[in-house]
């Protein structure tokens, strides 16, 4: 793939073979330019296509393609094309069909060779503004040389050079020898997304009818800079939810071996009794903590390959990579495992190491409640003592050993809290996507114009059988400026009434375009760090008229996009061209007709028609690895929770044995023993429930923060639906869990428990 | 004489057997070997009987009364308690027996360590109906000053009074005291027995007493000596002696 591509209008090839002579650089150059696709449906379907030139005969140095099915373009081909993976599938189109391809008035059908995919195209968009493009809409073609040419009247040019820098070649002086070169050529300056010209500058060169280039590097490529974000994106979560993991595991090993070992005391005093000394008995627990440890750990990363494994294919499928490679992270496995075995190892010799300084004879006794005598429960004691023994006894248990109350309630906390932050994500995705497609895009489909077209047409549309609405929208590609920040993206000019498009404010509201501002959404008001009143230097990225200072009045809030808004007159001026639009949002009367379908794509303005619900089923279908990550992480959540307070509450029972026994042998009945036992637990549960939702609440909106990209604006949300799920499973599991223990100690020989204090 | 009255009902009480086991066995399971804890135990306890069970340790005592309090079951043989097969009874059953039939003094104390001595005694009482205040008996046993205290902050003998409380707490017609005084000293001991006899002499309660200390017999209406689960020997005491006097 290139280093760097630059666009100009047009280039000699000659120059390209000059760039080539520059030491350390390897240029092609290639046209680049947007068709139509007559797909002749039956509804005579047009859909919106990039050509790309490439030679016959050989595969191309720079950006090559790699064949899916069919073969290459043969030698001397004139009619051939290849055709984008996606785009063939999606049409069912292969080697042997035929293709319709359109520009201006010109038509000619090609047969397709073969079907391709390319490292330019991996998440197949059509431009920086335009990401969510969908297979459907959207077609790359890859054509021979000599057909471009003619079809872009191009004769012996290009409008697009491809740059390899050779490995040692020092980018900077390369890219001043290519421009100087470019200059050469009349073109005389050379911008990129990193350097924007000073305002000034560029205010002379559109006087002086200067001719520029463009140039992005390999970061900011479309698909590479997208397929960045979202594994940046998921790197932070996949980052954070590990952490979250192994905070909530370690706490939960440390809980269970703390409390195995406490519950050795008796043991630790009596070896100590007889002569052990503090470090024997330390190594006796470090063995056991080691052993515990090591097993863990290694089960643990045999595990995590496995679903990183999955994960990964995923992804692949998703995007139709054709070929992955899963390798473990050492390092996080090794900090895994080093978490692994340390916790352990400290949840089990803290408490040991505390025993054996005990003094023996304190260290046989059973413990001294805690808490003593100053709780909250002898505050209440009064009241307290008039509740019936079923409930008196939970209460007691539970303030009396607080310490253990709250590390139980901890454990059912942070399993809450797993599960709450990994709905939440879902809740947030939905939410997104609710907020996006139901109340932001009121419309059924969204009309594109080949270029500029008339704003009328939408009143003319209007008026067709079968449409309820239709509204003109103007959207161009734009560069914003505010003080040095700079960032690329579209305006789009929607009428100051619109129906179709629902502006929201950040907090949910919905508002209207303003007539002397631009309203940002958030991840440009991120980008930019603007703040209302400030002034934004709008500079368009085609044409040389539209260059404009406007005042920021406000924010929006649009999940998918991260465009800037303004009124469609207010665009239109700015073009100088009143009465124009690039589009038309559509509502129709029910289903649209076929006959409808075939006079909106018969309009000449139409390029391409963009349903609702399919753009909407294509973001779904981009959000796939998402989906699969929070499946997995909604999983483990549940996995760990449940694991978290089986832990516990096994503990909590088994670790009373003793006393179950001699209340049983007193002639506490089995019933009240598991009401008393299940009331406990779930006073217990009950406070974890209080630390959990806001602990949970905290992780999710941290974790949304965390995740925000470029295009993709999340809000954290949380649904009532949530909380009662987490909630209700976490005291679900906590009456499960309880089950087996209790079923153990009623199953409890009452005359070898209550024989003596030693188990 | 309102003492001789009383005896006289404790003596026509007696024509009524309270506790009866008939060749009652039990065996240990130890992996492949059987270990005889009781071997063919036939006796009577009458209604308003001290009696004292002597053996050395291992002997079977301990044993002897878990089955009786309905805490295990026998290999073979019956026990009957107040004219109940306890042997034929549910679970379900056996627990409201030892709530509403039995008072155990355990040869461990066997408190809960997380209740206070009056929490202790409590738990126990409010498992009855018709229960006593847990004050009371522990004013009863001595321990006014400790009622608040956890079972760690008491001593041994403390903790067995507490026990003996929470055994009183249900006024059980039974008592059964597995070594109540074995981690006493001897003046706390007689206390105990004191107690214990004036529960069995005012309230008629039947106290059964386990020990390997031959110097209780002297205080009970029966002694019988356990050897090797075994009943050796049954030695009636017409003139019991008063606790006051004990030694050893
Ligand atoms: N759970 C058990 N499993 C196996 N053998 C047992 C078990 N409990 C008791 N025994 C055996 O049964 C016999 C009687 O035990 P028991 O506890 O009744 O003795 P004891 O008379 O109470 O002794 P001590 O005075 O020492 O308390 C002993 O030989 C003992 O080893
Ligand atoms: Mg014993």
């Amino acid at each position: 793939m290139a280093d760097y591509w630059i666009s100009v209008d047009y280039l000699p090839l000659r120059a390209i073979t000059e760039m080539n002579d520059v030491p350390g650089v390897v240029a092609q150059g290639r046209i680049v330019g947007d068709v139509t696709i007559d797909l002749q449906l039956e509804t005579g379907e047009k859909v919106s296509g990039r050509v790309i030139s490439l030679p016959s005969g050989e595969h191309p140095e720079i950006n090559d393609v790699r064949i899916e099915s069919g073969s290459y373009l043969a030698p001397g081909a004139q009619r051939e094309i290849l055709l984008e993976k996606r785009f063939a599938e999606y049409h069912q189109l292969g080697p042997g069909d035929w293709l319709t391809i359109k520009r201006d008035s010109s038509k000619a059908r090609f047969k397709i060779a073969g079907t391709v995919v390319s490292p330019e195209y991996i998440w197949v968009t059509k431009s920086a503004q335009e990401l969510f493009t969908s297979a459907r809409t959207f077609g790359v073609i890859f054509m021979p040389e000599e057909r471009a040419e003619g079809l872009f009247g191009m004769k012996g040019m290009v409008n697009e050079v491809n740059l390899v820098l050779e490995a040692g070649t020092n980018p900077a002086q390369a890219l001043s020898e290519v421009s100087r070169i470019l200059r050469r050529y009349s073109i005389i300056r050379l911008t990129s997304k990193d350097e924007p010209i000073a305002i000034s500058t560029r205010k002379i060169d559109i006087i002086q009818g200067v001719r520029t280039a463009y140039m992005i590097e390999r970061k900011d490529q479309p698909s590479n800079s997208l397929l960045k974000q979202d594994v940046d994106g998921f790197r932070q979560l996949a980052v954070l939810f590990p952490l979250l993991f192994l905070s909530m595991a370690a706490l939960a090993i440390y809980t269970l071996l703390n409390r195995l070992v406490e519950s050795q005391r008796a043991q630790i005093g009596l070896m100590r009794a007889l002569g052990y000394g503090t470090l024997q008995i330390m190594f006796h627990y470090m063995g056991f903590a080691l052993v515990v440890g090591v097993i863990g750990s290694v089960l643990g990363a045999l595990l995590g390959h496995a679903i990183a494994s999955f994960l990964t294919s995923v992804y692949a499928v998703q995007l139709k990579l054709p070929f992955i490679v899963v390798e473990p992270h050492w390092y996080i496995v090794g900090l895994g495992a080093l978490i692994g075995i340390i916790v352990p190892l400290t949840a089990g010799l803290l408490p040991a190491w505390a025993t054996a300084r005990m003094r023996p004879a304190e260290a046989m006794r059973p413990p001294v409640p805690r808490a003593g005598h100053h709780t909250l429960l002898e505050v209440l004691l009064p009241f307290v003592s008039l509740l019936p023994s079923v409930l008196k006894l939970p209460l007691r248990n539970f303030f009396r050993n607080l310490r253990r109350s709250f590390f139980m309630a901890m454990g059912v906390a942070s399993a809450i809290a797993l599960i709450l932050v990994s709905l939440s994500l879902v809740d947030a995705t939905e939410s997104l996507m609710y907020t996006q497609f139901e109340v932001i895009q009121n419309y059924d489909a969204r009309l594109h114009f080949q270029g500029q077209g008339a704003a009328a047409t939408a009143s003319y549309i209007e008026h067709l059988q079968g449409i309820q609405e239709a509204e003109p929208v103007l959207e161009l590609p734009y560069r914003l400026q505010s003080g040095d920040q700079v960032a690329d993206s579209s305006i789009l000019g929607l009428p100051q009434d619109s129906t179709m498009y629902t502006l929201l404010t950040p907090e949910g509201y919905p508002t209207t375009v303003v007539e002397d501002g631009i309203l940002l959404s958030i991840p440009l008001k991120n980008k930019l760090g603007a703040e209302p009143g400030d002034e934004i230097h709008l500079e368009p990225f085609v044409g040389s008229v539209g260059e404009t200072e406007k005042t920021l009045a406000g924010f929006i809030n649009e999940p998918l996009g991260g465009r800037a808004f303004m009124p469609l007159e207010e665009v239109q001026k700015l073009l100088r061209a009143p009465g124009v639009a690039t589009g038309v949002l559509l509502r129709f009367d029910g289903e649209p007709s076929a006959a409808l379908m075939e006079r909106l794509y018969r309009l000449p303005e139409t390029a391409s028609i963009e349903f609702s619900g399919e753009a909407k089923r294509f973001v779904d279908e981009l959000m796939g690895f998402f989906w699969a990550f929070i499946g997995v992480m909604l999983a483990m959540g549940f996995a760990l929770g449940m694991a978290i307070i089986f832990n516990g509450v096994t503990v909590n029972v088994l670790e009373r044995r003793r006393e179950i026994a001699i209340m049983r042998a007193v002639g506490l009945s089995q019933s009240r023993l598991v009401i008393i036992l299940t009331l406990e637990n779930l006073l217990i549960g009950c406070l974890g429930v209080a630390i959990g939702i806001p602990l949970g609440c905290y992780i999710a909106n941290y974790f949304v923060a965390q995740a925000e990209m470029d295009i993709i604006s999340m809000t954290a949300v949380i649904f009532p639906r949530s909380y009662v799920i987490a909630c209700v499973s976490a005291l679900v599991i906590l009456l499960v869990s309880q089950i087996p223990a209790i079923r153990q100690v009623s199953r409890l020989s009452l005359p070898t428990a209550t024989k003596d204090w030693s188990e | 004489m309102a003492d001789a009255s009383e005896l006289v009902t404790a003596k026509q009480n007696s024509r009524k057997p309270a506790i009866k086991l008939e060749k009652v066995s039990k065996n240990y399971q130890m992996g492949k070997i059987l270990v005889p804890a009781l071997r063919d135990v036939t006796f009577e306890v009458m209604a308003g009987e001290f009696i004292v069970f002597l053996g050395p340790s291992g002997s079977g005592k301990t044993t002897l009364l878990n089955l009786i309090g309905g805490l295990d079951s026998p290999t073979s043989g019956c026990i009957i308690v107040n004219d109940t097969d306890i042997t034929k009874l549910s679970q379900a059953q056996l627990t409201n027996f030892r709530r509403t039939q039995i008072g155990f003094i355990f040869q461990f104390f066997n408190l809960i360590p997380t209740l206070t001595a009056t929490e202790n005694v409590e738990f126990a009482a409010e498992l009855v109906k018709h229960h006593r205040s847990a004050e009371e008996i522990l004013h009863e046993v001595g321990l006014e000053e400790r009622m608040k205290h956890f079972p760690s902050e008491l001593s041994g003998g403390e903790n067995q009074r507490v026990a003996i409380a929470r055994a009183l707490a249900t006024d059980p017609p039974i008592l059964l005291c597995d070594e109540p005084t074995g981690t006493l000293d001897f003046e706390t001991g007689k206390r105990i027995y004191k107690l214990l006899r004036v529960l069995n002499q005012t309230k008629g309660k039947v106290v059964v007493v386990v020990t390997h200390n031959s110097a209780i017999g002297t205080i009970a209406d029966r002694v019988v000596r356990l050897r090797d689960g075994q009943i050796a020997e049954t030695i009636h005491n017409d003139h019991p002696m008063d606790p006051e006097g004990l030694k050893w």
